[in-house]
């Protein structure tokens, strides 16, 4: 739960009466515009700001042109407040908003995957909350709510993600918050197991992103420290020109140092105070230490788990789970809705996969294996960078043992590559596995699929194999390089359990 | 009630299998619309590759060099030597069939690939077509199911007749 107890908040409940007609937000909404639309500002203009800043004409307007750009910008989130109004109706959310072109967007109760719940530091001093609320299918869209009472934000919860009817009477609401307080979390994040999961990022991305971002910093004030760079005495810039080699090592340290502490910086801001819970048929995960964010997902509404994890995780007994929802059609399938968990260790996974899957068994499976042409294939990929490099050095000595030495390593890392993939079925669910250093594994269940294709190219029909694609409201998934007779058994088989499911899938 | 409770075997073996199935072909016509496109694009690509040949010739003869073409003129016929052949062997391969509870394409001859899309998974479906493909009466039905962008299975160069005959079985096999 969020750092408040919501059945002292729901004490004096409103009943669902008071969403029926149109309501503003919070008037602190406008604030939260505000700062949103001026950081964007910010990000966008701050290199040209910087810049300009220090050619001493444009400096002495500096202040009028700063004043100018808050007082547009506190205007434009002012009208965006005052004209944004949502109520609901007996089936939907209604969302009114704009001031010269109006629009209304209307968000039936059934396409709504899930409601968040966040809370930045400023909107946890005032006792507010933000809600987002995303949605699924054709035309999907996502609302964000900037700043609501923290008791609105609750109840409108409830009443959006359906565990309360639009006229049921406020003691609903309050029964209903009462139970989620009473449940014990299925995992928490303490101090260690954060430390184990920063530890486990990737830091190379992180340190070319904390990189990336102190250059952006720099670039634009290169007169200040350009300034600085020539108050050096001239026997000193020339020994730092002469001594870039012994700085290589140095910089490297520096650089791993840089990135492994950004990465434990931001899995703690991220994940600080972690609690994952199950109740009733939800999934509940808060998390964040400047943000604070709720996330709950109905079970049923679960399409797809992902579970990915590098050697370093696992052998710390880690997972990071990816819960995945249906995307939205027009986010493109790029943008899945779901939520990220991670240093799961097994048993959680166990416990999350028994209550969002109860009929899967992996006791009785059948396995699939692909045939040994991708371990051969996968061993060919990999002497591809051998080519460029041939070009660079030629077909020298030296050339003939680094190849030699990487064909040696990357023979035995792609057998292990190989040996990991691998799909399994118990007739209700599917497990696909890939990977060796960076594994995953993804189970989603039959009934829930979209649609199935079978995939076979020239190469592959005189070897008789084939790849199958299940394609999910959460995304595909593919079983490559197996059997003929396997794929096509597979297609009939989630043929057969898709159009025999009369339930619903989402 | 008892009397009418079954619980009958099922096995895998016993499912219908749809690679059996005999597809229907899409319309002659739209084979002839497709090896006309071939030909437009393979003629105006080779036009312009000869006409700059020509060109250079023409503007600066001393250092025109044939040989320069040869790598162009390579893969073009490689490109459309395999484009042709795709064509030739590939639309036989084209097909659709309509089963009780699902509507099924496959295509392709290099790259084959079989889609089977239930009724009871379809969102929405679309028939559109251009100037030049009503001209020829054929159209494309498009089919969209949850979770990703544009559509999820096309059938291009349908009858009309029959695209729309598809369009109101799914409209009825969702109304179930």
């Amino acid at each position: 739960m969020l750092p408040t107890n919501c059945a002292k908040l729901l004490t004096n409940a409103m009943n669902a009466d008071a969403f029926k007609e149109p309501k503003r937000q919070h008037p602190m909404a406008w604030v939260s515009v505000f700062v949103k639309n001026l950081y964007t500002l910010v990000r966008s203009f701050w290199p040209v700001a910087a810049g300009l800043a220090f050619s001493s004409d444009v400096f002495q307007y500096a202040g009028w042109v700063g004043a100018g750009v808050l007082v547009l910008n506190g205007f434009a989130a002012l009208v965006e407040h005052r004209f944004f109004k949502y109520h609901l109706t007996h089936d939907a959310l209604v969302v009114q908003s704009g001031w010269i072109q109006k629009e209304r967007m209307v968000i039936p109760f059934d396409r709504i995957q899930a409601v968040h719940m966040h809370q930045s530091a400023w909107q946890q001093a005032l006792g507010l909350c933000g809600l987002k609320v995303d949605t699924a299918g054709s035309g999907g869209s996502e609302l964000d709510f900037a700043a609501l009472n923290r008791e609105t934000a609750l109840e409108l919860r409830a009443l959006l993600s359906g565990r309360v009817q639009p006229d049921s009477p406020a003691e609903a609401l309050q029964v209903e918050s009462n139970q989620a307080t009473e449940v014990p979390p299925l995992m928490e994040l303490n101090a260690r197991k954060l430390f184990k999961v920063g530890l486990t990022q990737n830091h190379l991305r992180n340190g070319l992103i904390a990189f990336g971002a102190i250059m952006t910093v720099l670039e634009p004030l290169e007169r200040w420290w350009g300034t600085w760079l020539e108050s050096f005495p001239e026997w000193a810039v020339l020994l730092l020109a002469l001594a870039w080699v012994v700085l290589i090592v140095p910089a490297l340290v520096l650089f791993v140092f840089l990135a492994v502490f950004v990465s434990v910086v931001s899995a703690w801001i991220q994940y600080f105070r972690l609690r994952l819970e199950i109740q009733d048929d939800e999934l509940s995960l808060q998390s964040g230490l400047l943000r604070r964010n709720e996330f709950r997902i109905p079970l049923s509404k679960v399409q797809l788990l992902d579970w990915r994890s590098t050697w370093l995780r696992r052998k710390l007994g880690l997972e990071t789970l990816q819960i995945h929802q249906a995307k939205a059609q027009a986010d493109g399938g790029a943008k899945g809705v779901g939520l990220t968990i991670p240093g799961l260790e097994a048993e959680h996974s166990q416990r999350i996969v028994e209550a969002v899957f109860p009929q899967w068994n992996p006791e009785r499976v059948e396995g699939f294996r692909p045939d040994r042409y991708l371990r051969y294939r996968l061993f060919v990929i990999a002497l591809v960078p051998l080519i460029p490099l041939s070009l660079v050095f030629g077909m020298t000595a030296l050339f003939g043992v680094v190849a030699l030495s990487w064909g040696v390593f990357r023979w035995f890392t792609t057998r292990r590559k190989f040996n990991g993939y691998r799909a399994s079925t118990d007739g209700h669910g599917v497990l696909i596995e890939s990977g060796w250093w960076f594994k995953r594994r993804t189970l989603l269940q039959w009934h829930q699929l979209q649609r199935v294709s079978f995939h076979q190219n020239k190469i592959h029909e005189p070897r008789g194999l084939a790849h199958i694609t299940l394609h999910s409201a959460a995304g595909s998934r593919t079983i490559r390089f197996i059997p003929v007779s396997d794929a096509k058994r597979l297609m009939d088989y989630a043929a057969y359990r898709i159009e025999s499911y009369d339930g619903s899938w989402m | 009630m008892m009397e009418d409770f079954e619980n009958k075997v099922l096995r895998t073996e016993h499912l219908p299998h749809i690679h059996d199935e005999e597809f229907e072909k899409l319309p002659v016509r739209y084979r002839n619309i497709r090896w006309a496109i071939f030909a437009l694009v393979a003629f105006v690509s080779l036009s312009l590759l000869v006409g700059l040949l020509i060109s250079w010739r023409m503007i600066e003869p001393e250092s025109f060099a044939w040989n320069v073409f040869l790598i162009p003129a390579a893969l073009w016929a490689v490109l459309f030597g395999i484009w042709a052949l795709s064509e030739w062997f590939g639309f036989d391969r084209r097909g659709y069939l309509t089963r009780e509870r699902d509507l099924s394409y496959r295509s392709g001859w290099l790259f084959h690939s079989l889609t089977v899309v239930p009724f009871n998974r379809i969102q929405h479906s679309e028939v559109s077509q251009g100037p030049v493909a009503k001209r020829f009466r054929i159209c494309t039905l498009k089919l969209y199911t949850a979770g990703s962008s544009g559509a999820n299975l096309q059938i291009t160069g349908l009858d009309e007749d029959v695209a729309n005959q598809l369009r109101q079985i799914i409209d009825e096999r969702n109304e179930r």
